[in-house]
C-alpha cells in the first residue's frame, strides 16, 4: 500500500522543481544537460555566424559610409521576417534535400534574426565614431584600414557588444523554436510538455531557456566590462534626471576652458 | 528580461491557467508593453535640453511641459515604438498557433505536417505581408501625426 502510495507520489510531480529532479525517468525527450548543450550549440553557431557576417561588414561599409539606407532598411526586414516560419519552412527543405532536421533549419533562422541588428547597430556605431579621432588619426598618416581597426572600432565596442548582447539573448531564447519542427534542445520539453499535456515539464523548459538566455546575457555583461576601452565605459548616473538638476550653465565658450571658471 | 522567456513556453504556462485566447493577450500584452514602455522613456529622454528650457522660461507647469512639449517631441520615438511593437506581435502571433488559436501560422504547422510546401510559402508570405501592411498603415499615422518632421524631410 504504501510502495504504490510512494510509486503514486513519485510520478506524479507537485511542481517544476520535482519535475526536473527527476526528468529522466519520465520523459522521452533526453537528459536536461544533453538539450541545454544543443541548445547552447545550436544558439553559439547561429551568433558566431552572424557576427562573422554583419560586424565586418557593417564596419567596412559604414567606415566608407557606403550603405546608409540599407542599414536602417535591413532592421526594418529583419523584423518582419517570422523566425516560426523560418525555421519550419527550412526545416522541409533540408529534410528534402537529406540534410535532417537539425541543425541547419534553425541555426539559418537564427543568423536572420541575429544579422540585422547586428549589422545596423555595428554600422551606426562605426559610421558615429568621433569624427575628430578620425582625423587626427589620418592626419597621422593611418591608412583607412588602421583607422578602422585602432580607431573606429574600438570607440564602436560599446554599442557592438550592447546589439550582441541582446542578439545572443534573444537568439538562445528563440531556439526554443526548433523543438516545433522536429529539433532537439530544451526546447523539446515545452513542446512535449503541451502534447502530454504536462504542466510541469512546459514550466521546466520554459525555466530552462530563460535561465540559459540570462546566462548568455551575463555573460556577455562580463566580457563588455574587459573588452570595452577604459575611456568609453560610461559612468554611473549617468541620466539626463541627474543632469538636470545642476544649475545651468550659461557661459558657453567655442574653445574649451582650461580649469577654472573663466 | 521578459525577452529571455521563449513566447512558446509563455503561451503554452499561461494557457493553462486560462483560456487559450486570454493566455495569448496576457502573453502578447507584456511583450508589446516592454517595447513599448523602453520607447517612450528613450523619446522622452531624448526631447532637447534647450526645449526643455524654454518651455521652463515660459513658465509651463510640470504637466503643461509634458503635454505640449515632451510627448509631441517624443512622439517620433513614441510611434517608432508602437511600429516595432506590432511587427513584433504579428511573429509572435504565429507562435500562438500551437495552443490552437488560429492564425496565418496554422498554414505553416499544417504545412509542415503535410510536408505540404505550398502552404508553408502561403503562410510565411501571408505573415510577412501582413506585417508590411500594418508597418506601412502605422508610418501613415506617424506621418499624419507629425507634421513638423514632415517639414524636415521635404527640405
Amino acid at each position: 500500500m504504501s510502495a504504490v502510495a510512494v510509486l503514486a507520489q513519485s510520478s506524479d510531480p507537485t511542481n517544476l522543481w520535482q519535475w526536473m529532479a527527476d526528468s529522466s525517468e519520465r520523459t522521452v525527450t533526453g537528459d536536461i544537460p544533453g538539450q541545454a548543450w544543443v541548445t547552447l550549440w545550436h544558439a553559439v553557431l547561429a551568433f558566431v555566424i552572424a557576427a562573422a557576417i554583419a560586424i565586418p561588414l557593417a564596419a567596412v561599409l559604414a567606415h566608407f559610409r557606403k550603405a546608409e539606407l540599407v542599414s536602417s532598411w535591413v532592421v526594418n526586414i529583419g523584423r518582419v521576417i517570422p523566425t516560426v516560419t523560418v525555421v519550419g519552412a527550412l526545416a522541409i527543405v533540408s529534410l528534402r534535400n537529406g540534410y535532417g532536421f537539425e541543425p541547419w533549419p534553425i541555426v539559418i533562422a537564427l543568423v536572420l534574426l541575429a544579422l540585422p541588428p547586428l549589422f545596423s547597430n555595428t554600422y551606426t556605431a562605426v559610421r558615429d565614431a568621433s569624427p575628430e579621432a578620425v582625423d587626427a588619426a589620418r592626419a597621422m598618416g593611418r591608412t583607412e584600414l588602421q583607422i578602422l581597426r585602432r580607431v573606429e572600432l574600438p570607440l564602436a565596442t560599446p554599442l557592438i557588444l550592447a546589439a550582441s548582447r541582446v542578439a545572443a539573448t534573444q537568439v538562445v531564447a528563440t531556439e526554443a523554436l526548433a523543438a516545433l519542427f522536429g529539433g532537439s534542445g530544451l526546447g523539446r520539453y515545452i513542446t512535449f510538455g503541451i502534447a502530454n499535456r504536462d504542466i510541469y515539464e512546459v514550466q521546466a523548459g520554459a525555466v530552462l531557456v530563460a535561465g540559459l538566455a540570462m546566462s548568455v546575457d551575463l555573460v556577455f555583461w562580463f566580457v563588455t566590462r574587459f573588452v570595452v576601452p577604459k575611456p568609453l565605459r560610461p559612468a554611473p548616473a549617468h541620466r539626463r534626471a541627474m543632469t538636470r538638476s545642476k544649475p545651468v550653465e550659461i557661459i558657453s565658450s567655442p574653445t574649451p576652458t582650461l580649469g577654472g571658471t573663466p | 528580461m521578459l525577452y529571455t522567456i521563449p513566447s512558446l513556453a509563455l503561451f503554452a504556462v499561461l494557457s493553462t491557467y486560462n483560456s487559450n485566447e486570454t493566455a495569448a493577450i496576457i502573453a502578447l500584452t507584456s511583450y508589446t508593453l516592454l517595447i513599448l514602455t523602453r520607447n517612450i522613456v528613450a523619446g522622452i529622454d531624448g526631447v532637447p535640453e534647450a526645449a526643455l528650457d524654454a518651455a521652463d522660461g515660459l513658465g509651463m507647469s510640470r504637466i503643461q511641459r509634458l503635454v505640449k512639449v515632451e510627448i509631441p517631441l517624443a512622439m517620433p520615438v513614441i510611434l517608432t515604438g508602437v511600429r516595432i511593437a506590432t511587427v513584433t506581435v504579428v511573429g509572435l502571433v504565429g507562435i500562438s498557433a500551437v495552443i490552437q488559436l488560429g492564425g496565418l501560422a496554422t498554414y505553416i504547422f499544417d504545412g509542415f505536417k503535410r510536408s505540404y510546401t505550398t502552404l508553408m510559402v502561403l503562410g510565411t508570405a501571408a505573415t510577412i505581408l501582413l506585417a508590411i501592411g500594418l508597418d506601412l498603415v502605422l508610418r501613415g499615422i506617424e506621418w499624419l501625426m507629425t507634421p513638423w518632421a514632415r517639414r524636415r524631410v521635404a527640405r
